[in-house]
């Protein structure tokens, strides 16, 4: 797009000097008087002089106008390639961006599902083991309350025995007293004479 | 305890001297009276017993009271024990000797309890069982216990023979415990 006209076909000095020579050709025959009229007037030398002229003056105009206009629209061109180039990058990288961000995201959803997931796995598992040692202590509670029930139980009916052997005992004892003559104890010595045992 | 065991030692010593002087009978019987007395008497106990009352006043009025009555062997002895301030074992050395003397003698010492005064007869006839049946001669000590309701008991060495209304119902009492307890 850059390239320029001069690095290609005739050198413009070249192109100068031949319309020169064109040109002075031109003014000789201009000087000639070599003129056509028929059907229409032509002069040869104007002519060909004109056409010396252009040729000398296309390589200056070329130099001085052409050449700054090419440049000015290549860099312009350039710059607008260099803009859709970085613009182009921006939008690759924009892309590639997005497109990370949309992985990113959908790692992050998966992991946080995947968290969540096993947040609730780990609640439900606390929520069976704590409610399986509840179990076991309320179990374990009941048991001991039973068994010191049935202690308990065991232990009042225990006394309540020994209290009323006891009182059944005193009574005895009270009533044997009373009962107890004196004809009745010398019974009672005479039966224990006669059947003492000695122990050695 | 330590009184007993020192009573132990002075009532072997004298039990001792008076086997080799042949007055263990003598000397036992002064013991014992010697012992009534201070049951019996009181004054003569708090006398004794008394810590505000001089060592001399003590054997002094010791040997007046005594005087001819006991042993020579029994005279030194309560004045050798007043000397050492053992007054308290004064109260226990007669029941030592007399241990240490049935021990010698092979004697067996029992105690008859009985709910009611026994007669001579039921007396004679437990005496003579038990000695019989011990081979042993025996040296009887009645007492009446009207708490035992009825029956008698007889105690000798380590033995009780318990025919008292109060051991039978005693012993009927642990039996129900001892079946209350495996029921439990």
């Amino acid at each position: 797009m850059a390239e320029h006209t001069q690095s290609k076909g005739i050198p413009a000095i070249v192109k100068i000097v031949g319309g020169l020579v064109i040109a002075v050709l031109g003014v000789v025959a201009n000087n000639a008087n070599l003129t056509v009229h028929q059907p229409i007037t032509i002069e040869f030398g104007k002519t060909i002089g004109s056409i010396g002229v252009f040729i000398a003056l296309f390589p200056v105009i070329e130099s001085f106008f052409v050449k700054p206009l090419t440049a000015a629209i290549d860099e312009r061109n350039t710059n607008l390639e260099t803009t859709f180039s970085e613009v182009e990058t921006l939008r690759n990288e924009m892309t590639t961006m997005k497109g990370d961000y949309e992985k990113r995201i959908a790692s992050t959803e998966a992991e946080a599902r995947e968290k969540i997931n096993a947040q609730i796995k780990e609640a439900q598992s606390l929520r069976q083991s704590l409610m399986a040692e509840a179990a076991a202590k309320s179990d374990a509670l009941v048991k001991q309350a039973q068994e010191e029930i049935a202690s308990e139980k065991a232990k009042v009916l225990g006394e309540l025995r020994t209290h009323v052997t006891d009182l059944s005992l005193t009574a005895a004892e009270k009533v044997v007293g009373a009962n107890m003559d004196t004809a009745a104890n010398r019974k009672l010595i005479a039966d224990f004479i006669a059947d003492l045992e000695v122990k050695a | 305890m330590a009184g007993d065991r020192v009573a132990k030692r002075y009532a072997q010593a004298v039990f001792e001297a008076a086997k080799n002087a042949k007055s263990v009978d003598v000397v036992g019987a002064d013991l014992a009276g010697i012992q009534s007395a201070l049951t019996d008497n009181g004054d003569l106990r708090a006398f004794l017993l008394s810590p505000n009352r001089g060592r001399d006043e003590k054997i002094s009025l010791f040997e007046k009271a005594l005087g001819e009555k006991v042993t020579a062997l029994t005279s030194n002895l309560v004045k050798l024990m007043l000397e050492k301030r053992r007054e308290e074992e004064l109260l226990t050395i007669s029941d030592e000797f007399t241990t240490l003397r049935r021990a010698d003698e092979g004697i067996v010492h029992i105690i008859v309890t009985s709910a009611i005064e026994l007669t001579d007869s039921e007396k004679k006839q437990i005496v003579e069982k038990v000695s019989a049946k011990l081979g042993r001669k025996s040296e009887p000590e009645f007492a009446v216990d009207p708490t035992l309701v009825g029956g008698v008991k007889v105690a000798y060495d380590n033995f009780v023979i318990d025919g008292s209304v109060k051991g039978s119902l005693k012993r009927i009492r642990e039996s129900l415990r001892q079946d209350n307890l495996k029921q439990a």
